[in-house]
């Protein structure tokens, strides 16, 4: 059985290109070449990344496309829905609307940095997973950030405190009250009780048990 | 990325980004955290073929209390306005009306001389500024001048800063004995830009207001203070303030925008309630600090 | 003969699946009705026969979620991938004069610009192919890319593709295309006037229903009460996290592949009838969807992509802009309803008369069907034996609207819910018992003639939602007012039964015990496929982990068909329902063959087959089914229930499978100077039939009630005269945490749904009553009911202003 040829491009408004199916060559296309092109080297989940990537970049697209961390989302690039959040030293950030080479040298947490040892899921993670806080799972990258940054606080608080935390965050699945419920019982957790005696701890301590002391 | 490529360019001091602003024109923008322009970019509104970065700029960050005022360093981020305790102490309202900017993303970037040059009619800094008579000091290559906060603030995202220029600085008057402040706002939903927000301080002297300031946000192309709200409260016990100010209702002289989210009509509106509200609560906030 | 496990109750299910995959077919007309033994009504507590099905379990999904590990369609990329991007009209109604992609072509890195000429069969099928059949007259198709005439702001006018996205953004600005603007229409009631600009030729009148049963003239001269009331909708957006977006590729076989964010794999056939392909060489892969709510029902960006990949034979992605998903692709119907209601003094409804008149925007896509669904709706959860009913739906140069959870069904809620207040109180009589008194049961027919044939718990889920409810909150202060609303409804699941709708799994053991289900299901954020996972872990007797579930893939998992209208449920879970059956009764049929013994004595326990006497682990019996010859993979095959094509004048034995029902309460306060309004309280109820997992249950109602709410209050996409001015999420308000109240979800168990376990769908039913419950609670606080969607602030101030002289008058 011969399969049916593939049409012809039906267009003369083509480039000549080669053939870029998958195996089809063994060099992948080269990346985009040319002008404004910045090195930058920023501290992702706990790993140095050195990327030459464009100068112009957001962090999110630097993260994504350079760096190939591709949980923080583009769900707006207005900075509203919070699906690219991120933690830069630290704090909260909307990564589509922060420059990439405006915090080099920064250290970056993303939400697959919340994980425990061994990609075990995180205290947090743990508590999202269980009690459904992710339905499309799509604003859940920065729905974890966030909550990863009340959290290490220290502090426990009350569900109308974690909403208001949350509400640069949208998610259209849930309704919210399974993400309130999540927080609220990573925050009652006995292991981050523990370490967070003290008070605010560092978000990579909130990451995992095994982290934990 | 759905951004046009552009030129970059961090300073070190913003004399440098002056330089950088005359070299090139209107070409450049300027930007510290980003939270206005970056936005305007990702929608196609903006497009500035170079960039340059004044937020790892040095100096500018502080919160300086001397003799009755208040300077903040135009690189103070919201977040810090809102955390800071010697401007909690020396001037409360600037704060709090920082606390309601956006969201916890946007406070943790963008700054108060971002917010003020960007002169959104509707934001809260702006409109602090204005309700409190303060002074922003501007900065050029060579040179600097200071201008009220009333003249900077010119039109809708429009203000009288010259190509080349930046703001350096506000300098607000401390909340001198007496005084109370009150800041309300509407919006569709929490941390949206205002439909209305109303910014007020009194001073109460014999039980009497003495004195008040008070300036509206979203009500036109800029914040406007309400200078004769102002003069028809003076004199008044704070009791009398909810009649005395329903007596003033529609709001004189007001002609706030229609736009997706509120009718003019509605704005001007709130505009008298959040007014009464927020000098009630100026005069509650004084009464109980005399006590 | 077998162990299948018993629903609570005793009243084992007749098993349609295990008809279905056994016999290759299922009746319409399963044995039903009359309940049988055991069937106790409404439970809200679990019996303890099933073992997997019915717990609070972790999705098999949600793991990879939380650990940011997911790829969705836009975070996938291969070796050499170009970018697209689509050039959209910035006019409502205009011809094109002049396209020019000289400029564009000459930019260093753009590969390609094409225009509708270059699409090889330039049309764009709103059917399922192989499944539907016309249900009104389509007059217009949609091109792929816009040739001669745009229809809608944001109309697709030529296809850019480029090395990088930097390029693609020049490019596209370079396209030159050249306008003449047109007269448009921008309302459905000034499109269907004389003389009004056609949309298309032909007329502007797309669709077109109605019903007429009993007779409604006697009936309205004979009520003691006639409430009249016009109800608006407004236009909304789905809003999902993840925009439309998509990699395609040519594999090493020249299949053209599509790994895009779909709800409908099927949609490879009308990408391959766009491009001239066999439908065999096209393939669709729906991974992980970030969220669908109908919205990626209709083909976005895949004729697109696949355009691309065609003319360039590299890899390609397209993702679009948030601007973008808002402006161009279908919505909401907005929709305008007059209700007429009568009853006679005790409370009965007597008769309703309802006129529907809902946009269509530019282009067909689902509107005749949705518009099918409000008038199927239109008289929601009560007998009314007189019924006057007309629907039309109209062409404007509005954005085209389509498919939006609870599919027309939703609109008309707001409608027959108010008249069911505006009855209650005309007649002095109580809210909620008007509405049980009204209440459907089964037997009952609805207005189009369809005849329940399962319980209808809604008197049960008003009481369990008010219980939860407990007491109306008081004010917070002065100048504040606190309302309670209350909601009832009803919505199909499963599509409409002359769709020849049908569901395959297949699902075989592996050596080790380990389970392969495969099942062409789109995954859309509702755990589709991890409920499949745990109705197999129940009849397999094997735990959730020990199951890989292969989904939606339109080439290598059996097709389940569309993620949408509710039905997976009903439609691949009794297809992997009876899959796994049957593959369980091929192991004890090994195990059978190897001992010697009669099957009848065996029944599959975890981990082993058991008999008197006997116990076989599972590894053992796996063993014996090779050796015998027996196979250990099963194809289920679940065909829904089948019904006649309706006409325009609808009059059908039955129209859907069944229905599930449910009732709402709010508790809201407003601030009757600002007329802003917090909502305080929110508490739902619905008969599901039976949990396959409570948690995902309570997920869908929680999630379904946030977006009604969203609708109530916030949600709108402004169009001036054909301009959509909504370009972003700054702008298109979608409910913050802070926005939202504490929702309860209250799950009640009939037993008595079309699915397996007798479970009932849930996706879209607990969208509909918001709308209804806060305008009922707006009224109950302000003094005067709002009519008008959104209920924005100013909306609620004037519902205060106009009570004004009233206020307090209602008990």
């Amino acid at each position: 059985m011969t399969p049916t040829p593939l049409p012809e491009p039906a267009t003369d408004r083509v480039r000549p290109a080669d053939d870029h199916r998958p195996g089809a060559d063994a060099t992948p296309s080269p990346p985009r070449t040319g002008s404004n092109e910045v090195v930058l080297t920023l501290t992702v989940n706990g790993e140095a990344v050195r990327r030459s990537y464009a100068t112009h970049a957001s962090l999110l697209d630097w993260l994504r496309e350079a760096a190939g961390v591709t949980d923080p989302k583009l769900g707006c690039g207005e900075g509203v829905c919070g699906a690219c959040a991120v933690l830069v030293d630290g704090e909260p950030v909307s990564s589509c609307i922060v420059l990439a080479v405006q915090v080099d040298g920064a250290t970056v947490t993303t939400a697959s940095g919340l994980a425990g040892p061994g990609g075990a899921l995180g205290l947090l993670q743990r508590h999202f997973h269980e009690l459904h806080a992710a339905q499309c799972g799509f604003c859940t990258p920065g729905m974890l950030v966030t909550a990863a940054a009340l959290v290490a606080s220290g502090r426990r608080h009350s569900r109308a405190e974690i909403r208001h935390a949350l509400h640069g965050n949208l998610c259209r699945c849930t309704g919210y009250g399974p993400i309130v419920d999540a927080i609220e019982a990573a925050e009652a957790d006995p292991l981050l009780r523990r370490v967070v005696e003290g008070g605010a701890v560092e978000v990579a301590a909130i990451a995992g048990e095994g982290r934990l002391p | 990325m759905l951004t046009k490529p552009f030129d970059y360019q961090a300073v070190g001091h913003l004399e440098q980004a002056c330089d950088l602003l005359r070299h090139h024109g209107e070409a450049a923008k300027v930007i510290a955290g980003g939270q206005s322009l970056l936005p305007l970019v990702n929608l196609g509104l903006a497009q500035p073929s170079v960039v340059v970065d004044i937020s790892r700029a040095s100096g500018h960050r502080g919160v300086e209390v001397a003799d009755g005022s208040v300077r903040l360093g135009a690189l103070l981020t919201h977040a810090r306005l809102a955390a800071d305790p010697f401007l909690a102490q020396a001037q409360p309202l600037v704060g709090a009306a920082a606390a309601r900017i956006g969201n916890a993303r946007v406070r943790v970037r963008g700054t108060l001389g971002g917010s003020l040059a960007h002169s959104d009619p509707a934001a809260e800094l702006p409109l602090v500024m204005v309700a409190l008579g303060a002074t922003y000091e501007l900065v050029d290559p060579s040179s600097t001048r200071e201008v009220k906060a009333e003249e900077f603030h010119a039109g809708f995202l429009s203000t009288v800063l010259e190509p080349d220029e930046l703001v350096a600085s506000a300098v607000v008057p401390a909340l001198g004995p007496g005084w109370g402040w009150g800041f309300q706002e509407v919006s569709r939903r929490e941390g949206d830009f205002a439909l209305i927000a109303i910014a007020a301080v009194v001073r109460l002297a014999g039980g009497r207001i003495a004195e008040a300031r008070i300036a509206a946000g979203g009500v036109a192309d800029r914040p406007l203070r309400l200078a004769e709200i102002e003069v028809a409260v003076a004199g008044l016990e704070p009791a009398e303030l909810e009649d005395r100010l329903r007596s003033l209702l529609p709001l004189p002289r007001l002609a706030p925008p229609s736009d997706t989210n509120a009718t003019g009509t509605h704005r001007a509106h709130l505009a008298g309630v959040l007014v009464r509200r927020a000098v009630g609560e100026a005069a509650a906030r004084a009464e109980e600090a005399r006590a | 003969m077998t162990t299948t496990a018993s629903p609570p109750g005793g009243r084992a299910l007749p098993g349609p699946a295990e008809v279905a995959a056994g016999e290759g077919a299922a009746t319409s007309d399963r044995a039903r009705t009359g309940g049988g033994p055991g069937v106790t009504g409404v439970r809200s507590s679990r019996a303890g026969e099933l073992r997997v099905v019915g717990q609070a379990l972790a999705r098999l999904d949600q793991a990879e979620k939380v650990a940011g590990t997911t790829r969705y369609a836009g975070d996938f990329a291969l070796p050499g991938m170009a970018h697209a991007r689509l050039v959209r009209s910035p006019l409502p109604s205009a011809r094109i004069t002049r396209r020019d992609a000289s400029k564009a072509l000459a930019l260093p890195g753009a590969l390609c610009v094409l225009f509708g000429e270059d699409v090889p069969h330039n049309t764009v099928w709103v059917d399922v192919p192989g499944q539907t059949v016309e249900v009104a007259a389509l007059k217009a198709s949609m091109e792929v890319l816009a040739t001669s005439r745009v229809r809608f702001h944001g109309e697709p006018v030529a296809l850019v593709v480029a090395e990088s996205e930097d390029v693609l953004a020049e490019a596209c600005e370079l396209v030159e295309i050249d306008y003449e603007e047109l007269p448009g229409v921008f309302d459905p009631e000034a499109a269907l006037a004389p003389g009004a600009p056609e949309v298309h030729d032909g007329g502007n009148l797309l669709g077109e229903w109605r019903i007429d049963r009993g007779d409604c003239d006697a009936a309205f001269a004979g009520a003691a009460v006639v409430v009249e009331g016009t109800y608006e909708t407004q236009l909304v957006d789905h809003a999902y996290l993840e925009p439309e977006a998509g990699v395609g590729w040519l594999d090493d076989h020249g299949v053209l592949t599509l790994r895009v964010a779909t709800q409908v794999v099927e949609h490879y056939r009308d990408v391959a009838r766009i491009l001239g392909l066999p439908e065999s060489r096209v393939r669709v892969l729906a991974p992980f969807v970030g969220g669908g709510f109908g919205g990626k029902e209709d083909m976005t960006v895949e004729p697109y992509v696949a355009l691309a990949v065609l003319q360039t034979r590299r890899p390609v992605r397209m993702v679009w802009s948030r601007g973008e998903s808002l402006l161009a692709r279908p919505k909401r119907h907005p929709v305008r309803l007059a209700y007429r209601t009568a009853a006679d003094r005790e409370g009965n409804i007597l008769a309703q008369e309802i006129e529907i008149l809902a946009d269509s925007g530019a282009y067909a896509y689902l509107s005749a069907l949705v518009l099918l669904y409000s008038s199927v709706h239109a008289c929601g959860p009560y007998r009314v034996a007189n019924v006057r009913l007309r629907a039309r739906c109209a062409y404007t140069n509005n954005p085209p609207t389509s498919a939006f959870r609870g599919f027309g069904g939703m609109q008309v809620v707001l409608g027959y819910e108010s008249q069911m207040d505006r009855v209650a109180d005309a007649l002095g009589l109580s809210r909620v018992a008007l509405r049980k008194r009204n209440s459907l049961s089964r037997g009952d027919a609805l207005p189009v003639g369809q005849v329940l044939e399962t319980e209808v718990a809604l008197a049960a889920t008003l009481d369990a939602a008010l219980a939860a409810a407990g007491p109306k909150p008081a004010p917070s202060g002065p100048g504040r007012a606190v309302g309670r609303g209350i909601a009832s409804n009803l919505q199909s699941y499963g599509r409409l039964v002359w769709l020849n709708d049908s569901a395959a799994a297949w699902v075989g053991f592996q050596l080790d015990g380990s389970v392969t289900l495969r099942c062409g299901v789109p995954d859309i954020g509702g755990g589709q496929a991890s409920s499949l996972a745990q109705i197999a872990a129940e009849v397999l007797g094997v735990s959730m982990e020990h199951i890989t579930v292969h989904f939606g893939d339109s080439s290598l998992t059996p097709l389940a068909g569309t993620t949408t209208a509710t039905r997976q449920l009903l439609m691949s879970g009794n297809a992997t329902y009876g899959a796994c059956s049957a593959l369980r009764d091929l192991l004890l049929a090994g195990v059978a063959a190897e001992l010697g013994e009669p099957v009848e004595g065996l029944r599959l326990e975890p981990g082993a087959v058991v008999g008197d006497g006997v116990r076989v682990p599972l590894a053992e019996a796996l063993v014996a089914c090779r050796r015998q010859s027996v196979p250990i993979e099963a194809l289920g095959t679940f065909y829904g229930p089948k019904g006649r094509p309706v006409t325009r004048d609808l009059d059908a034995t039955r129209i859907f499978p069944d229905f599930t029902f449910g009732s709402h309460v709010c508790d809201l306060e407003v601030d009757l100077e600002t007329g802003q309004v917090v909502l305080l309280r929110y508490v739902a109820a619905h008969d599901v039939g039976r949990a396959i997992n409570p948690r995902s249950v309570e997920g869908q109602i929680k999630g379904a009630v946030a977006q009604g709410l969203g609708m109530a209050l916030l949600e709108e996409v402004v169009v001036e005269e054909g301009v959509n001015l909504t370009g972003g999420l700054f702008q298109y308000l979608v409910p913050t945490a802070t926005d939202l109240p504490e929702i309860e979800a209250v799950v009640l168990e009939s037993g008595e749904g079309m699915g397996p376990f007798g479970a009932r769908g849930i996706g879209e039913p607990p969208i509909g009553p918001p709308l209804a419950a806060v305008a009922s609670a707006l009224e109950e606080a302000t003094g005067v009911r709002p009519t008008t969607l959104p209920f924005t602030p100013e909306r609620v101030l004037a519902c205060v202003a106009a009570s004004a002289p009233a206020r307090g008058a209602r008990p």
